[in-house]
């Protein structure tokens, strides 16, 4: 579309007289017109940095007390073959509830990490050049312990549209304040729901729903456990998803679903989901982990069987009836039969 | 738009003399360029950099013009299509922490009325289809779900809206696959069928971050 566009222009440029310009200079031009097909294309990179450039990290892990101050930095790389302005915001960072990191809006005001970071408001950078912004974090004196999860951007806005789109690329910012660390989960709102299966030789499985949240001051990754039990045996389920997916942060809660296979519909089930927390990232020796468990029971009756044991004292009654009609009218033939022959030995 | 050689020629010859009369002299010494493949050289000069970033790009867009479609007695709907979003990872596959991925999610702000007393439409009212134009031939990745307005579109995805919480596309290991990804989405506003008439806007946030 660029291409054609600025190809039209060009055609406009056409209509004044351009009579005897040296064909060389043309072809030349022209190239250029076609190696450049995406002028309005912007394309940056941000990345951690270093005061001399990207130093290699992908996200920035502070560790501070209550009071004190770092100046750390991002570099914004322009790979655009323009000048472009690049909006620099600093704001919250949160996890969506399947786990991704993201940053509050622009017109959010932040009230925890993101309000202990300074950023310039805007920087120019040049067509291809690298610009290191420098990104001050200052944690209050009176921070609580813990995790304050936040982050830096540079962003493009759309000027108009009905929706406008806003476009960053940011740095994810690990803040710690050091203190007591505490890793603890909550298991709750626990719900189990029995599937059975009309097959009355297969195992029904348990739907297990349950909610896990951080209520300790670290970013957490969970080990989700569920076991079912009834009275014939017992079955252990864990959570086979990436650890990435079940990163709570601190205050945060997620909704999983399990689904365990192998239960009999023998009356009570009883599930049982335990959350093993350890911090995200690095170990912080000392934290707290404490494991949750927390139990609810299913009722499962045994239908399909049931069924089927309906079924085979129909089928036997019918099997005996049509055999004892058979053994009948195989003694009145033998009868009849006996009655024309003579017996042979 | 196609155009004939003659007029090509004619604008390409047109700006070269523009060139030549602003007195940029650029096209002077690069015509003498050794390498040929550049052309002339009427920008700066990209520095290759010696370490891949991932980067994203977006074209010169004027936002999402909603148009209505599909209104019923039930529900009025606006659908437009989101600028499409490259994102390109040129590490090699040395440079890569392990574990390491990325993401973009997708957060609308409420649409305001430009006028007049109406009330706000919020962010929940607006659900998105993500397309990953591109191939991933790794299969790491993927465009996020599906989501509907909390008025349901009827496709069974979760009405939930754009809440802050909708991922458009993602990585499940950046290891896996390097190269470059091209993702949209359709966009339907479902909003009540008494909406108040006038003119709206919300801004669609796109964030890129490294997870890991």
């Amino acid at each position: 579309m660029t291409t054609s566009r600025s190809r039209g222009a060009l055609a406009h440029l056409a209509v004044l007289p351009a009579v005897g310009v040296a064909l060389l200079v043309a072809v030349l031009v022209t190239t250029v017109a076609f190696a450049t097909p995406s002028d309005a294309d912007t394309t940056w990179s941000v990345v951690p940095a270093n005061a001399d450039g990207p130093d290699g990290r992908s996200v920035i892990d502070l560790e501070l007390a209550g009071g004190q101050q770092v100046v750390e930095h991002v570099a914004v790389i322009n790979r655009s073959t323009q000048p472009v302005d690049f909006a620099i915001d600093a704001n919250d960072g949160y996890l969506t509830s399947k786990g991704y990191f993201d940053m509050r809006p622009s017109d959010a005001k932040p009230t925890d990490g993101g309000s202990w970071i300074a950023v310039p408001e805007k920087v120019t950078i040049a067509a291809g050049a690298t610009s290191v912004v420098p990104v001050t974090v200052s944690i209050p004196q009176n921070a609580t312990p813990g995790d304050h999860p936040a982050g830096v951007t540079a962003s493009l806005e759309t000027v108009s549209g009905q929706v406008r789109v806003q476009n960053r690329v940011g740095v994810r910012l690990n803040i710690r304040v050091t203190g007591d660390y505490v890793a603890k989960v909550a298991v709750t709102d626990v719900q189990a729901e029995y599937t059975g299966s009309w097959n009355p030789f297969a195992a029904g499985s348990v739907e297990v729903t349950y909610t896990v949240a951080n209520v300790g001051n670290v970013r957490l990754v969970t080990d989700n456990r569920v076991l079912t039990s009834t009275f014939v045996g017992e079955n252990n389920w864990s959570d086979p998803s990436a650890a990435k997916a079940r990163e709570l942060m601190p205050g945060g809660s997620r909704t999983f679903v399990a689904r365990v296979p192998g239960a009999w519909p023998l009356g009570p089930i009883g599930t049982t989901v335990t959350a093993i927390p350890s911090p995200a990232g690095k170990p912080i020796p000392g934290a707290d982990a404490q494991r949750m468990a927390i139990d609810t029971t299913v009722w499962a009756l045994p239908w399909p069987q049931f069924a089927l044991l309906v079924l085979l004292i129909l089928g036997s009654f019918a099997i005996r009836l049509v055999a004892a009609w058979r053994r009948k009218r195989i003694e009145q033939l033998i009868m009849r039969h006996s009655k024309g022959t003579p017996q042979k030995a | 738009m196609k155009m004939n050689r003659t007029t090509q020629i004619l604008a390409a010859a047109m700006l070269g003399v523009a060139l030549a009369a602003a007195g940029v002299g650029v096209a002077g010494p690069a015509v003498a360029d050794d390498d040929p493949d550049n052309g002339i050289d009427v920008s700066v000069t990209i520095q290759p950099n010696t370490t891949g970033q991932v980067s994203m790009t977006v074209a010169d867009n004027g936002g999402v013009a909603l148009q209505e479609d599909g209104s019923n007695a039930a529900a009025r709907q606006f659908v437009g299509t989101l600028p499409t979003v490259t994102v390109t990872d040129t590490r090699r596959p040395e440079e890569i922490p392990a574990g390491d991925f990325w993401a973009v999610v997708g957060q609308a702000s409420e649409f305001t009325a430009t006028s007049g007393s109406a009330p706000p439409i919020g962010p929940q009212y607006l659900g998105w289809r993500p397309r990953l134009l591109s191939d991933s031939s790794s299969g790491a990745v993927e465009a996020g779900e599906p989501v509907s307005s909390v008025i349901s579109d009827g496709s069974g995805a979760p009405t939930v809206g754009l809440q802050g919480q909708e991922l458009l596309v993602s990585t499940a290991n950046s290891a896996d696959e390097i190269g470059t990804w091209q993702v949209n989405a359709d966009l339907a506003l479902r909003t009540p069928a008494d909406v108040a008439a006038g003119e709206y806007h919300s801004t669609l946030t796109l964030s890129l971050f490294n997870q890991s």
